[in-house]
């Protein structure tokens, strides 16, 4: 075979090799581009679900009747100093009733914050908040507190964590 | 025949070169800010519901509502207040009650705000300033609350309470 056949034949050979190799990388780029998009979609979507959750726990809690005050014509959420008292003392002594809440609250930590007059923090209701790898942005909620036998109202933030196993774990 | 070969090569890489420039372009474009409906819910409830929970709140040390010493604000603001609070008037101990709030709520939290007070006198009549908490937000305002506070056999016009949570 004459040289000069043989060495335009190669650099044919070439040619395609590096065409075939440059799309190879700009399929690779765009795969690379998609899935990185999928995935921060994926992202956005799964933290939109457990925002959400925690809006449905925080919805439980202000409408409970074991926390909510009875004052009647009350524009505000209004949380029963008292009864948020009894309600944080029964769920750390009561395995039962900690359960029956779990069922209510699933893996959550809501914490009442007495603003003004300044007042206490009282944790209502903790579960599985230590061993969960991920926290949804906190909930906040102002709330009234009234005190039934002071008859005293208080500003209050009603704070409201939804715990999530993270995602993979 | 080569030096055609060589110009399709210097094209085809061009060509690779637009398409990565386009890639970059899409990928790196910023997205348009969408609110997700939770922040919606949030921001527009939250500015609402701190200003009516604010006045429904007692003072500390007296048997008087928030809504009570604002409304008296108004009534000093006229010249006639009833009250006066550890020896200020109805509208510093107003603004003081409100800052305390602020101060341990939206501060903590991050949250630029705009708070005002607003006295309205007469249809005709420009709104009075009282009280005015945190600075002017620069661009856009995430959620407002705007609260009227009744002047009913008080004073006549009209009392607002606004507040801005900035973005």
């Amino acid at each position: 075979m004459p040289a000069d056949i043989l060495k335009r034949g190669q650099l044919q050979i070439g040619e395609s090799i590096i065409v075939i190799i440059l799309i190879l990388i700009i399929l690779v780029i765009a795969l690379v581009f998609s899935a990185r998009m999928a995935e921060e979609k994926y992202k956005v979507q799964v933290s939109g679900f457990q925002e959400g959750d925690s809006v449905e726990t925080a919805q439980t809690v202000t409408n409970l009747f074991e926390l909510k005050c009875d004052k009647e014509g009350l524009k505000t959420t209004c949380i029963d100093k008292h009864k948020a008292m009894a309600f944080a003392n029964l769920l750390e002594d009561n395995e039962t009733a900690k359960g029956y809440y779990s069922q209510l609250f699933f893996d959550s930590k809501v914490v009442l914050n007495q603003i003004y007059p300044p007042g206490q923090n009282l944790t209502l209701y903790e579960h599985n908040a230590t061993d969960q790898t991920q926290v949804s942005q906190p909930f906040l909620i102002p709330v009234s507190i009234h005190n039934a036998s002071a008859d005293t109202m208080a500003f209050g933030i009603l704070h409201i964590e939804r715990y999530h196993k993270g995602v993979g774990s | 025949m080569k030096k055609a070969q060589v110009e399709m090569m210097g094209l085809v890489v061009v060509v690779i070169l637009v398409t990565l420039g386009l890639f970059f372009s899409i990928a790196l474009q910023p997205k348009p800010e969408t609110k997700k409906n939770v922040e919606v819910y949030t921001d527009e409830k939250m500015a609402g519901n701190l200003l009516i929970t604010l006045l429904e709140a007692d003072v500390q040390g007296y048997d008087l509502k928030v809504r009570e010493v604002a409304v008296d604000c108004v009534r000093s603001h006229r010249g006639d207040g009833k009250y006066r609070l550890d020896g200020k008037s109805s509208c510093q101990a107003f603004g003081n009650i409100t800052e305390e709030i602020f101060s341990r709520t939206l501060e903590p939290w991050g949250e630029d705000y705009h708070f005002t007070y607003t006295y309205r006198p007469g249809e005709d009549e420009d709104s009075e300033t009282l009280v005015e908490l945190g600075e002017t937000c620069d661009g856009e305002t995430a959620g407002a609350g705007v609260q009227p506070v009744s002047l009913f056999r008080v004073a006549p016009g009209r009392a607002v309470l606004e507040l801005h949570l900035c973005r």
